[in-house]
């Protein structure tokens, strides 16, 4: 820990304003993304009336499981060092977030702080690359919008606060800090993603399995 | 040519008021949740072929939307510059041109897409929205305007149509015998077949041996001399009311006729319109079977109602997938087995069924004289699949197809002949069936 910090009480600052603010934190994030779901979930589902082909529920299912494999998908497959930055990325996250419930019960702290000094530096390289790719590659670029840096910021700042907490405690602020951030812009910037996933993957495998266009029978070879 | 005049306050409102129309739950769960990770960019073969970003599939996609973020989200709202959203302006749809009609609406970015993104969905709605602002492309507006006022989008009317149809059956009696004729606006029969314009008239062996097969599988079947072409080209510059106007015309044919089954061409868009599209637009299920003429060639075949001989195809034959017969439509099994009895040597071209290229053609690519370069470019993916198989006909279920793919031949120096499923069926037929 550096020493101006401790000396100049700015984490125990951080520290209080951090556990003030939480709860008010907490409330934003929960009730503007149940705002901004309720708001998607109450816009018009057009019926599809052509009589189906295939199997809607089918087809979420497949899209929701195995279509997520990544050697299913030809992207995926060409894409295996993005596709993979990727979910290492989303993996130490889900281990943070597992890390910090494991400390709100009291529960297993110390296993899941092993577990996070061993997965978030991954999860952050893996993220520091992909915010990378996004400054240097000239495709990726011109499809980057401010709240994609920001958002990847956000999740790198979650990361790093963290694995320096499972390292020494004292960065407890900081990384709460980080979560307050993160919380504040689930439900306004590009991560509310983690919600609107699960229904953008139902929609494209019930159209798709309606139509009989990804089923699960093997395909006729001659 | 662009038409990129100013729009009125009148006509923004009215484009505001399209979009607003179209905001389904997917619709705004495709437009909010991209995180642009850019992995669909190689599963489009414009991007593929030409490395430039425009041509990435979010990269279209954004152009809608941007001006959906900046209505209709809080960041967008609050801080457009943070969420990359942008006012609905007349500028701003200027550039959305290029950018959205060079798109073949193929839908492999979406198959490809990790989290499941419609791009062709929003691409059309972007579309719509040029329509409505008076910039789409002059030749597909056309296309459209022309299948209103004259029923073909090529202008062919009934005169013309029923001149090919006078000649045609004269050609199928030395095949078939004199007592051939080809039933016209006959009501209560079976069914209606509906061809294409292209096909009327740039193939019309497809349309000659569609019939030689109605007539060998002894099928109850009419055209008519009111609706004798199935093209929808609104489906493509995004007139929706063009293309329900359109769909109805059709509707009510088959419903003067009398006809249980509507058996669509091989015309990839206008079975997808029929098929799968026009029961939505006109919120009621349609009284009649809409079928693919590959589905019914198909199950005539599985009810022995035609024997076929696949010694009377030797060459090596490959098959294009349609992007709006498979892709869309669903169609993957039918073709094949089609194939696989009709010729002797049948190989696959690599990637294929849902992960098939498009052949560059779609989307109305083929009437946007403006992208021709672009067109020909991107049909550089196929060439090379075709090349790689070897094969000397190239088989496939889709007049538009067809005929960019004859393009592509030349253009890439292909040394192969583009066929149509029907005609290579017709030529296996046996003469006991």
């Amino acid at each position: 820990m550096p020493l101006w910090l401790v000396e100049r009480n700015v984490l125990d600052d951080l520290n209080e304003a951090g556990v003030v603010a939480l709860p008010w934190v907490v409330g934003w994030c929960v009730v503007l993304s149940a705002l901004r779901l309720v708001w998607v979930i109450r816009r018009p589902m057009a019926a599809d009336i052509a009589p189906p082909k295939g199997s809607s529920a089918g087809g979420a299912f497949y899209a929701l499981t195995f279509a997520m494999l990544p050697w299913k998908k030809e992207s995926t497959r060409h894409h295996w060092a993005t596709y993979t930055a990727g979910m290492l990325m989303h993996l130490a996250v889900f281990v943070v977030i597992l890390y910090g419930g494991a400390r709100w019960v009291g529960w297993g702290q110390q296993v899941m702080g092993w577990v996070v000094l061993a997965m978030g530096p991954v999860g952050l390289a893996a993220a520091v690359g992909l915010l990378v790719k996004r400054g240097i590659h000239r495709g990726m670029r011109a499809i980057s919008s401010p709240d994609d840096v920001l958002s990847n910021l956000l999740v790198d700042a979650y990361l790093l606060g963290a694995v320096l907490t499972a390292w020494s405690e004292g960065w407890l602020p900081m990384w709460r800090l980080a979560f307050l951030g993160l919380l504040v812009w689930i439900p306004l910037g590009k991560l509310f993603h983690m919600v609107l996933f699960f229904f953008s993957r139902v929609f494209f495998g019930w159209q798709f399995g309606r139509r009989g266009v990804i089923r699960w029978a093997l395909p006729v070879s001659y | 040519m662009r038409n990129t005049k100013n729009m009125t306050e009148e006509t923004l409102a009215g484009a505001w008021n399209l979009l607003d129309k179209r905001l389904s739950r997917p619709m705004v769960t495709f437009l909010e949740v991209c995180t642009h990770c850019g992995v669909c960019s190689d599963a489009c073969h414009l991007y593929k072929v030409s490395g430039d970003p425009i041509h990435i599939p979010s990269f279209k996609a954004d152009r809608l939307r941007r001006v959906y973020k900046r209505r209709y989200t809080w960041l967008g709202r609050w801080l457009p510059w943070l969420a990359g959203a942008k006012e609905l302006t007349d500028g701003e749809m200027n550039g959305w041109v290029d950018a959205v009609y060079q798109c073949t609406l193929c839908r492999r970015c979406t198959i490809n897409c990790p989290i499941g993104i419609d791009n062709a969905l929003i691409i059309r709605t972007a579309r719509t929205l040029l329509h409505a602002a008076g910039k789409g492309p002059a030749q597909l507006e056309e296309h459209t305007r022309n299948a209103l006022e004259t029923g073909s989008p090529l202008r062919v009317t009934s005169e013309t149509f029923q001149e090919r149809i006078a000649w045609f059956e004269g050609e199928l009696q030395e095949r078939l015998g004199d007592d051939f004729q080809i039933p016209l606006d006959r009501k209560g029969a079976d069914m209606l077949y509906m061809p294409a314009s292209l096909e009327l008239m740039k193939f019309p062996q497809t349309v000659m041996s569609t019939l030689e097969l109605f007539h060998r599988a002894g099928a109850d079947y009419t055209l008519s001399t009111v609706r004798y072409d199935v093209t929808n080209y609104a489906v493509f510059n995004g007139d929706d009311e063009a293309a329900r106007e359109i769909a109805s015309r059709d509707i009510a044919e088959a419903e003067r006729l009398g006809v249980k089954k509507v058996v669509v061409s091989e015309c990839g868009h206008a079975f997808r319109a029929l098929r799968w599209e026009a029961p939505n637009w006109l919120h009621k299920p349609l009284p009649f079977e809409v079928v693919d003429v590959v589905e019914l060639v198909h199950h005539w075949l599985k009810a022995g109602r035609l024997t076929l001989d696949p010694a009377k195809n030797q060459e090596q034959v490959t098959y294009h997938d349609p992007c709006n017969i498979g892709r869309n439509g669903g169609l993957f099994d039918e073709p094949r087995e089609l194939l696989g009895a009709s010729v002797k040597n049948f190989t696959e071209m690599t990637p294929n069924r849902e992960n098939n290229w498009c052949c560059g053609g779609g989307g109305g690519m083929l009437s946007m004289p403006e992208y021709r370069e672009t067109r020909l470019a991107a049909s550089g993916m196929k060439a090379g699949q075709v090349r790689a198989t070897g094969a000397k006909v190239l088989a496939t279920a889709c007049a538009n197809c067809q005929f960019q793919l004859n393009e592509m031949a030349q253009h890439h120096g292909l040394d192969i002949r583009v066929e149509s499923i029907t005609d290579l069926v017709a030529a296996a037929l046996t003469k006991n069936a």
